[in-house]
């Protein structure tokens, strides 16, 4: 599975992080229309403030490594989000810097255990479960389905391409699902039909994930 | 000196309430504010940083409480929490009381130099203050309203209420109903007590109002229940729903109820009047703790309840099983279970001394009332103000001592007082409620105290030494019995003796065919004291062990140690018969307190069985490991409930190799590669039986869910109950072709569920080639007997005609001409 040749650097987490400061530009549109519909029209903008202000931060304090790098996107993401997303995408970076503490490289194995660390973050800061019509229903499939694939022996490119295709079917299902969280579940049955945009955001993190990291 | 953090998404409402706190400390408690997220061109949010900020600001070793508003708030204090230094972590606490109130309460307290938990307390109770003036059930504005007159000759008594109730919690809106022509109400008509309370009857005219998303579909809904007889036409409600404060004692005839505990008895009744016990209120350390004490007590009773409610249902009418209905819908009562717990936090009693207090101010308010109808559910109450009070204290009486040989008459009994009963002396059991789920039937079973239950009022209203007999297996009790009939009792109990003698001397002889051929015949138990029960009968071994009672009627899920200790009691009971484990089974009509469920408009389609444990590893892996430990050194099978696909049963696999991998790293003696098998019960796993025939060590054809499925039929819904029948040509073919794939696959097959234990189904399931059958613990002997009948050439012969008739009549009618 770790193959040394095949495994993600520093400087492959840095490019990760600076295509999410443009995939969050570029769909800054949708995830606010999105959120219009269930939300308070705020989580395209908050993404893009968030991310570009992750990519100011790395700029001028640049950390020495992955570790310290998510450190730093925790920091930056919690104090300049504001909404739920913040302090949810904040505890995401925040355990899964931990869960990279002394490594240089990430194999097939860290980059799952990453995900499983940061996933498992959001789960416990949230407190939602499946078919609350979260962001956990992108990334609990996404999980199950990068672990099958981890162990199945796939490489990185292989564990990711089937993880963002989890998380873009678990995006979708949300679309008939009621909230029972969050802003959303105010709304009750009108919160049906409409796809959340807390599982958007993060099916595009796995999404971006998966292009930047083939390697 | 207590420190406090306000969080807000308003800088200017966190800071505007830091002013207010400040004046009800008198400038004595350190207070912080941490409002918006400080970001000029986007101030509304919050910002774990400022929160954790403030909370080193105010910092001190006596603790602090940060209130927060709502949404992002409350995941910005514990995204602070996890930012602040681990020995400081432990002294915080969020507090989650309404953030002005809460505060104002709290802060207050402080000042007064009230401590941590005293002050969490009084926070949590902070809107009870506001409540007298701004009552519930005052109307906000835009409510929808309409009246109606009750035109049913009943009113609202307890069947249609419990109905009513149940619609109403249907709607998000809120609802109330006020009756106009007797000046009650407005009430909660999501609240059993206070629709009953309306006291509404024939002719009374309801207001209906309701507001909120749904309000006009929840208005018509229930205007138009209401002003269509509530239900039900012009007659008497039936059997229990009958007047039933003070029924004419009968004289003489016959009563029938549940059977409970198989045999005959003749004697004089005692009654016994557990009601009379008086509890003192006794002082608590930790009302908390007291207060989960009396959910779990209500939570299990309530179970019970519902079992009841199930069997009345498959057995008498709806109309009685809806009398169950309502008493489980008390059971679940906002009003009463709020009231009863803010008597144990704010008066710091004991659970038992706070229910008997609340559920007796209930009952004498429905005492109270005008209509008979209604009066009559006092009784319901006090019936269910015991069933929670055993459980909380054990006892709830002293028995009457028996001096000769007698038959006891109760409202219900508790494991213990059973425990306690002498056969010599106690030679049956009359209850007016109970269950022949209930523990305690399971130990009048195993002294072999005949007993039936679910008898009614009537049977504490004869005088103590009239004469009775009862039947159990009959479900029975005659009053005041002829000699012509004591004559055929006794005669009956002479062959049951007989036929006893002789099941005990063939008891632990396999079970086979006339012809020969050996069938297992394994028992299916819910409790540990029922694993002897079923070697006793004859069991050999147990094809379904249902873990969910371990889960059940608690607050929280049982550790692996409690787990572990109960699989291993059963496994030793067991003495090295074969023990089939089925993992936790929950959802569907089960819920547990905790888990979320959440709102499911189809439980039974929804989250339920693998489909749980799969999501909530820590509780599968919790019981995985209980279950492997268990196993070591012993013959312990796995079964997993409600599979549909190959992928969740090698989902379950890799779990259970996790858990190897992981109790062989802590060198914890284990059952390495444990025999896995599947419940059939989902037509989907029907359809792919010879996949999963492949994959599985074993599989066993659950034939009650596996009936409902196949014909989309839900047997607790009276209406289309009778499609629920498992001699259905759809349901019987489907069972055909899971044996066949089993046998093709080389693979175990068997039976569980009732269909099993049918003896008129015998001949056709042996014919199919069923060599398992699984069935609850009295039903062993007789099945035995029953499969002793018949040889595999003529069973074969039998099952070829019932598959060549077309309607499940045939199919019955073809089997019963058989016997």
């Amino acid at each position: 599975m770790g193959d040394l040749n095949v495994a993600v650097t520093r400087e492959g987490v840095l490019r990760w992080l600076a295509v999410l400061a443009q995939v969050f530009a570029g769909n800054r549109e949708q995830l606010t229309d999105l959120d219009r519909a269930i939300g308070d029209a705020d989580h395209g903008i908050n993404m893009e403030r968030g991310f570009s202000a992750v990519q100011a931060e790395l700029a001028a304090n640049p950390p020495a490594d992955i570790r310290a790098i998510f450190q730093s996107v925790a920091a930056t993401l919690i104090r300049s989000v504001g909404g739920a997303a913040g302090p949810l995408y904040g505890t995401f970076f925040l355990r899964a810097a931990a869960a990279c503490a002394g490594k240089t490289a990430l194999g097939a194995a860290d980059v799952v255990a990453l995900f499983q660390a940061g996933i498992g973050g959001v789960q416990q800061r949230g407190k939602a479960e499946p078919g609350d019509k979260t962001m956990l229903d992108a990334l609990l499939p996404a999980l199950d389905a990068m672990r099958a694939a981890e162990q199945g022996g796939s490489d990185i490119a292989g564990i990711l391409d089937r993880g963002a295709a989890a998380a873009e079917a678990g995006m979708l299902a949300t679309i008939p699902m009621q909230a029972r969280k969050g802003r959303a579940s105010y709304l009750g049955e009108r919160s049906i039909g409409h796809q959340d945009p807390g599982a958007t955001s993060s099916c595009l993190l796995l999404q971006a994930a998966a292009r930047t990291w083939r390697l | 000196m207590i420190g406090f953090v306000l969080v807000s998404h308003s800088a200017q409402l966190a800071e505007g309430l830091r002013e207010l706190a400040e004046q009800a400390a008198h400038g004595s408690v350190a207070i912080a504010a941490a409002g918006g997220t400080g970001d000029p061109t986007n101030p509304i949010g919050t910002d774990a940083y400022r929160v954790l900020q403030a909370i080193e600001a105010v910092y001190s070793e006596d603790g602090v409480l940060v209130f927060m508003d709502l949404g992002s708030a409350v995941l910005s204090a514990e995204t602070a929490l996890e930012l602040l230094a681990e020995d400081r972590r432990t002294r915080v606490r969020l507090c989650p009381a309404p953030l002005v109130e809460g505060t104002v309460a709290a802060v207050s307290q402080a000042a007064a130099g009230a401590g941590i938990d005293e002050i969490l307390r009084e926070a949590a109770n902070a809107l009870a203050a506001k409540a007298p003036q701004a009552d519930a059930t005052a109307e906000p504005p835009g409510a929808a309203e309409i009246v109606v007159a009750v035109p049913n000759r009943l009113g609202l008594h307890a069947r249609p209420a419990a109905q009513l109730v149940r619609l109403a919690r249907g709607y998000r809106a809120r609802v109330t109903l006020e009756n106009l022509t007797a000046h009650a109400g407005p009430a909660d008509a999501g609240s059993i007590s206070a629709v009953l309370g309306l006291g509404a009857r024939q002719g009374h005219r309801l207001r209906i109002r309701a507001w909120g998303n749904d309000a006009g579909d929840a208005l018509a809904a229930l205007a138009d229940f209401v002003a269509s007889g509530c239900g039900e036409g012009d007659e008497a409600p039936p059997g229990a729903a009958a007047p039933s404060p003070a029924p004419a004692p009968p004289l003489a005839g016959r009563l029938t109820g549940i059977p409970a505990s198989a045999g005959v008895a003749i004697g004089p009744l005692v009654r016994y009047r557990p009601s009379a016990v008086h509890l003192s209120a006794r002082t608590v350390e930790d009302p908390e703790a007291e207060r989960q004490r009396l959910l779990a007590a209500v939570a299990g009773a309530r179970d019970e309840t519902r079992g009841l409610d199930e069997w009345s249902l498959a057995h008498a009418g709806a109309g009685e099983a809806a009398i169950f209905g309502a008493q489980s819908l008390l059971l679940e009562d906002p009003p009463l279970i709020s009231a009863v717990s803010h008597a144990i936090l704010d008066g710091r009693v004991d659970a038992a001394f706070a229910w008997q207090q609340e559920t007796r101010r209930l009952a004498d308010r429905l005492a109270a009332l005008d209509d008979p109808y209604l009066r009559a559910r006092a009784a319901d109450v006090t019936d269910l103000a015991l069933r929670v009070l055993r459980r909380l204290t054990g006892v709830a009486g002293v028995l009457p001592e028996l001096r000769e040989p007698s038959i006891l008459a109760a409202p219900d009994l508790a494991p213990a007082e059973v425990q306690d009963l002498d056969p010599a002396r106690c030679l049956g059991l009359c209850l007016e409620s109970g269950s022949p789920l209930a523990h305690s039937m399971i130990m009048a079973r195993a002294k072999g105290i005949p007993a039936v239950v679910g008898l009614g009022p009537a049977i504490s209203a004869l005088a103590d030494g009239t004469n009775v007999a009862i039947d159990g297996e009959q479900a029975a009790v005659w009053i005041s019995p002829t000699a012509a009939e004591i004559e055929e009792l006794e005669d009956r109990r002479e062959r049951r003796v007989a036929a006893l003698r002789q099941a005990a001397a063939e008891r632990h002889r396999p079970a086979a065919t006339r012809d020969g051929r050996r069938i297992r015949l394994v028992a299916n138990i819910s409790a540990v004291a029922e694993a002897a029960e079923a070697v006793e009968r004859g069991a050999e071994g147990v094809g379904v062990l249902r873990t969910e009672f371990l889960f059940m009627g608690r607050a929280n899920a049982p550790g692996e140690d409690e787990q572990l200790s109960a699989y291993r009691a059963i496994a030793a009971s067991l003495a090295g018969r074969p023990l089939v484990v089925r993992t936790l089974d929950i959802g569907g009509d089960k819920g547990l307190p905790y888990i979320d469920f959440g709102a499911e408009t189809n439980p039974f389609l929804g989250w339920r069985g693998i489909r749980v444990t799969l999501r909530r590893r820590d509780l599968f892996r919790t019981q995985l490991r209980a279950i492997l430990r268990a196993g070591a050194g012993q013959q312990i099978r796995l079964l997993l409930p409600m599979i549909t696909s190959l992928d969740e049963l090698r989902e379950a696999k890799s779990r259970v190799a996790e858990v190897e991998a992981e109790l062989e790293a802590e060198n914890l003696p284990c059952h390495r590669h444990m025999k896995i098998g599947v419940m059939i019960e989902a037509p989907a796993a029907a359809a792919v039986a010879e996949q999963l025939a492949r994959e599985a060590d074993f599989m066993s054809i659950g034939t009650n869910d596996l009936t409902q499925y196949v014909m989309a039929a839900d047997r607790t819904n009276a209406r289309v109950a009778a499609l629920a029948d498992p001699f259905q040509p759809a349901v019987l073919r489907t069972i055909r072709q899971v044996i066949g794939a089993a046998r093709q696959a080389g693979t175990d097959v068997a039976l569980c569920g009732e269909l099993a234990a049918d003896p008129v189904a015998t001949p056709l399931l042996l014919g199919l080639g069923l060599e398992e059958f699984s069935v609850s613990v009295p039903l062993i002997p007789e099945l035995k007997r029953a499969i002793a009948q018949w040889t595999l050439p003529e069973a074969e012969a039998i099952a070829g005609k019932a598959f060549g008739l077309d309607s499940c009549h045939a199919v019955r009618r073809l089997l019963s001409s058989h016997r």
